[in-house]
């Protein structure tokens, strides 16, 4: 299992998942309701957009062009946004820093 | 099985489907039924095994290769293309007072008559309306997309094959499609709709033919059209069901958006979403040979027990209202799934602020029917006039 931290203007909270799944499929496991990941990770809607901190974001697999094309035309992009359903959670990521906009 | 009966009341099947199995073949439909959420869900998701794409379907018939005949890469390439105008910061900066502008138009158009057939007169026409809106074209061209989308409804109808609504339907793809072309030329010249304008010089539609986009742009006006006319029809249909429910949303505005999305849960104009099976398969053990044609009964699965308690129940304080498949899930996810709930909140808002206490005259009005599109042929409003 891998630790997961989460900030998000519902509450903030500490998650353990099993990596494998992606970041998104994790979230919503663990009952992160926010993130409403309509497409169900198909990068294809931008409602499971998470913040990464640049530490984090150095560890993970840069966006594809899909992802690419919708973080460009989501709300309020900043430099560590990225769609949680492209990230897949490897053991590596454990402690991994997420914030839900 | 008798189709009029699936029709007037699909939700009693669905329910008998949902028990029986995972998927349960309909031979008077000649298709497979997916009715569980988890199975609609999976089905929709699996693009390798349950293709949108097919030769037989009349969607590719009539509009041609689009993003929701097409998968992988040159689906993503369509959708990428448009994208742009459906996400939040053009909804929300340009358009929504747009729409607002024009539903406040069509609601002043029959204030003073202290009743109206709503269908005909407000919500078949604001959807055309924000569609034209939306890429920036004169909103004149209203009456003559009604007349080709008339026909294309008629098409996709058109179960017994009748060759004269094929034709018609064929006639209204060339002249839709020799508008478009004539707004795309304006666009580019700098005469014509600075939105289109935009959109065609941006680095995505450039990978676009002009036939591409205009085959793309027809399903996208398709699918915002008589959608979006049974969501608002379908959400006074199913407050006028529930007065405590109604009275909460006439003194608070605020829960217009949950009124929207319960509605689709509980009442979806979109009840199925197509697909064909891409090679012979086995789906939890039952034989699917090459081409068989399943349908995912989006409305099913939002009316699955094992997702939503007490499913029949329209309850706009579920937890997890939003869970629903209204506007499907996976790569074809409804485009416009943001500019539907924006235009929906939008024209019940401006109806309960300039007719208070509106009231459906259940009397002049219809059931919703239909087991593909559900909704009322006739919704009648009525209110008090000074």
């Amino acid at each position: 299992m891998i630790k997961i931290i989460i900030t998000s203007p519902v509450s903030d909270r500490h998650l353990s998942v099993a990596p494998g799944d992606s970041l998104m499929t994790a979230l919503r496991t663990a009952g992160v309701e926010e993130v409403e990941a309509m497409c169900g990770g198909a990068a294809a809607c931008g409602t499971c957009h998470v913040i990464l901190s640049p530490e984090w974001l150095a560890r993970v697999e840069p966006p594809g062009a899909d992802e690419e094309a919708m973080l460009d035309c989501i709300d309020g992009r900043e430099p560590g946004s990225r769609l949680s359903c492209q990230i897949g959670l490897t053991l590596e990521l454990d402690g991994l820093c997420v914030s839900v906009p | 099985m008798e189709l009029d009966d699936l029709s007037r009341d699909p939700y009693a099947f669905y329910a008998a489907w949902r028990e029986q199995a995972p998927l349960v073949r309909v031979p008077e439909l000649g298709m497979w039924m997916a009715t569980r959420y988890e199975d609609v869900r999976a089905i929709i998701m699996d693009t390798a095994r349950f293709t949108t794409v097919s030769d037989h379907s009349v969607i590719q018939r009539t509009f041609g290769t689009h993003m929701l005949t097409s998968e992988g890469a040159e689906q993503s390439r369509y959708r990428r293309a448009l994208q742009p105008i459906f996400m939040p910061p053009n909804i929300r900066q340009r358009l929504e007072a747009e729409i607002s502008n024009a539903t406040r138009s069509l609601i002043a158009g029959f204030a003073a008559a202290g009743r109206v057939e709503l269908r005909s007169a407000f919500a078949s026409r604001l959807p055309i309306q924000t569609i034209l809106l939306c890429f920036g074209l004169d909103i004149a061209a209203e009456p003559r997309l009604r007349a080709w989308y008339d026909s294309f409804e008629a098409a996709l109808a058109n179960f017994t094959g009748n060759p004269v609504i094929e034709a018609q339907a064929q006639a209204s793809v060339v002249e839709l499609h020799d508008y478009l072309t004539a707004e795309m030329a304006a666009a580019r010249a700098g005469t014509g709709s600075t939105v289109l304008a935009d959109i065609l010089s941006g680095n995505a539609v450039r990978a676009l033919s002009d036939e591409e986009m205009r085959r793309n742009l027809s399903i996208i006006f398709f699918g915002g059209i008589s959608t979006v006319e049974a969501l608002i029809l379908n959400s006074l249909w199913a407050l006028s069901q529930h007065p405590a429910i109604f009275d909460r949303v006439r003194a608070n505005a605020g829960l217009i958006p949950r009124v929207v999305d319960e509605t689709i849960r509980w009442l979806g104009p979109v009840q199925s979403a197509t697909r064909h099976v891409v090679a012979d398969t086995v789906y939890k053990g039952i034989a699917l040979p090459e081409g068989s044609i399943v349908n995912c009964m989006l409305a099913a699965a939002n009316h699955d027990p094992s997702v939503f308690p007490d499913p029949t129940r329209f309850d706009i304080d579920r937890p997890n209202l939003s869970a629903h498949l209204g506007f499907a899930t996976g790569p074809h996810l409804c485009l416009g799934f943001r500019l539907a709930q924006a235009e929906a909140r939008i024209a019940l808002t401006g109806l309960l602020e300039m007719l208070p206490s509106l009231s459906v005259d259940r009397n002049a009005s219809t059931p919703p029917e239909g087991y593909e599109f559900h909704q009322p042929r006739q919704l009648t409003l009525f209110w008090p006039v000074a």
